[in-house]
């Protein structure tokens, strides 16, 4: 099983995580999706918000040179600078399209 | 008169207009995808022309108000103008620069909107040369323009954002109560509690139990179970403060917490899980406690994860103008009163003074000012009596007449001029970093 979070503004990934405000929670499960759930965030602490949702990987836009540092140490694995349609991405995620830098 | 533009300039024209402009500038169409992007916009935003037009705006500048209030949807729906508006943009190279941003909308000849067009300029250069005048750093409550408090509010937000526990080292009144708050409010635990306890205050026999809390029937007195602070602090943060005056039998429980992340209350038979960032203070240097065998060299370690060293105020004596303005600011609004200000006899009293006290006594003594001064500013007679007679005992102290006259200078600048270093330096006619070494020679830094 795989818990997957998307950062999102509207119907798009969010341009900024640090800025983000929402996110579509989606778990997976051999292969396909299993649940899809949208969650909106509080501005701070949003890495320990993700762990305690137990999210294996997170998919976001831009990553400031602080929140860098904070991911790296976090289990959690980022696919960050990640732009367009969140269904789009999700497709190409799920085709192994997308992979995690960290 | 009304000016008429007769022809329509071509695309290419536009074009060229645009790229002759400093300023980024760039236009939206009403569903926010970028139609033109000048060379400016290019420079700033670290993203070609070619890869901006088409795109939505808020995924090409990034800025920290893209997806809460927009400047351009906010022109397109009030019909109004933003300008100068300072946001942040995030660089494609992950660099936040600053900028400041004019919006406007964009009708055709009927009258309806078609897009709107964003000018933005960069003000990464003009904040570094604020910065570098004003030379002060701000970071929650804590006001410095020292050169060595300034590296700590760099790190600071790293440090909190971790889990690591943080020792806090510098002396009384030197502010590590401050710090703690501030890495508590910066980190993910802000909306947990921060306990503070004062180890050096609780007797031995009653820290055991202020810290872990005790189960009814534990002792004599004890008539039911009364929580500790750990379990006061869980998902927060304890700030420990004089942690080196913890006798050895507690060392070796703060250790187990530590490391197994678990403490058992006074006559519980079970140990209780715990979630509990520890951020612990000494004014001795713990590394020396551990040389000569008072302090357990493995609860050092764990403690000794992120250390922030503050400095005495004594060596910081550029922000003393600062704190009084800060100090003078906060006892106002706690006192409903007007003081404007203290004499400048009063400043230079203040800039020899050594502090033993630290900050806290700084704060004594404006406080202690405060209820003695009636009017506006406040004098040398509304000071305490010991503070004035060990200045008198100062000035008969011998000093060479050229080091008496220099430091004496650089003092009266500092006090003129709020101890902003670069117009010191201007008054004194002699280059910053001569001023740096000449305040080091005289202790004032």
């Amino acid at each position: 099983m795989i818990t997957l979070a998307i950062s999102t503004f509207g119907n798009r990934v969010s341009a900024r995580l640090d800025c983000a405000e929402s996110i579509l929670l989606v778990i997976i499960r051999d292969g396909v999706v299993a649940s899809r759930t949208p969650m909106n965030l509080l501005p701070h602490g949003k890495r320990q918000i993700l762990e305690r949702l137990g999210v294996d990987v997170l998919i976001c836009g831009g990553l400031t040179r602080k929140c860098v540092s904070v991911a790296r140490g976090s289990r959690i694995r980022v696919i960050p600078w990640v732009q367009g349609d969140v269904e789009d991405v999700l497709a190409h995620f799920m085709q192994h399209e997308l992979t995690p830098t960290s | 008169m009304r000016a008429t533009l007769r022809a329509r300039p071509s695309p290419r024209f536009a074009n060229t207009i645009l790229d002759s402009i400093a300023d980024g500038v760039f236009t939206v169409d009403t569903a926010m995808r970028i139609t033109s992007f000048n060379r400016a916009a290019e420079r700033i935003t670290g993203v070609l022309r070619d890869s901006a037009v088409g795109q939505y705006c808020f995924e090409v500048l990034r800025a920290n108000i893209c997806e809460q209030t927009c400047a351009l949807r906010c022109s397109f729906e009030t019909g109004g103008e933003t300008i100068g508006k300072q946001v942040n943009i995030l660089r494609a190279d992950g660099r936040e620069i600053p900028i400041s941003i004019s919006t406007a909308v964009l009708h055709d000849e009927a009258g309806a909107i078609v897009g709107g067009v964003e000018s933005f300029r960069d003000l990464s250069v003009i904040e570094e040369l604020r910065k570098e005048i004003a030379g002060r750093y701000t970071f929650q409550d804590i006001v410095s323009k020292n050169h060595a408090i300034g590296k700590l509010f760099d790190i600071m937000p790293y440090v909190a954002e971790s889990e690591s526990s943080v020792l806090l080292q510098g002396p009384s009144g030197s502010g590590k109560e401050l710090f703690a708050r501030a890495i508590h409010n910066l980190s993910p635990r802000a909306q947990g509690p921060f306990v503070a306890v004062n180890c050096g205050a609780l007797p031995d026999a009653l820290l055991e139990s202020e810290l872990f809390g005790y189960v009814q029937g534990a002792f004599t007195d004890a008539r039911k179970d009364k929580p500790g602070r750990f379990a006061l602090a869980e998902g927060g943060s304890l700030f420990l403060d004089e942690v080196d005056s913890l006798p050895r039998a507690t060392q070796v429980k703060l250790l187990r917490v530590l490391q197994e992340r678990e403490y058992t209350p006074l006559g519980a038979s079970r140990a209780v899980k715990t979630s509990v960032r520890v951020i612990a203070a000494s004014k001795e240097d713990l590394a020396t406690l551990v040389e000569s065998g008072s302090f357990r060299d493995d609860l050092y370690f764990r403690l000794n994860v992120v250390k922030l060293t503050l400095p005495p105020l004594s060596a910081r004596r550029d922000d003393i103008p600062l704190l009084v303005h800060r100090f003078i600011e906060t006892l106002n609004l706690r006192m409903d009163r007007g003081i404007t200000g203290v004499s400048e006899d009063v400043m230079e009293l203040l800039m020899q003074h050594p502090f033993p006290g630290n900050v806290r006594e700084l704060e004594n003594i404006l406080e202690h000012a405060f209820i003695m001064c009636r009017g506006e500013v406040i004098g040398l007679p509304h000071l305490p009596p010991e503070i004035v007679q060990r200045r008198a005992t100062i000035a008969v102290e011998p000093l060479s007449p050229f080091d008496s006259l220099e430091r004496q200078a650089i003092v009266d600048a500092m006090a003129r001029h709020d101890g902003v270093k670069v117009r010191v330096a201007q008054a004194l006619g002699i280059h910053r970093s001569s001023l740096w070494r000449l305040m080091k020679k005289h202790g004032l830094r």
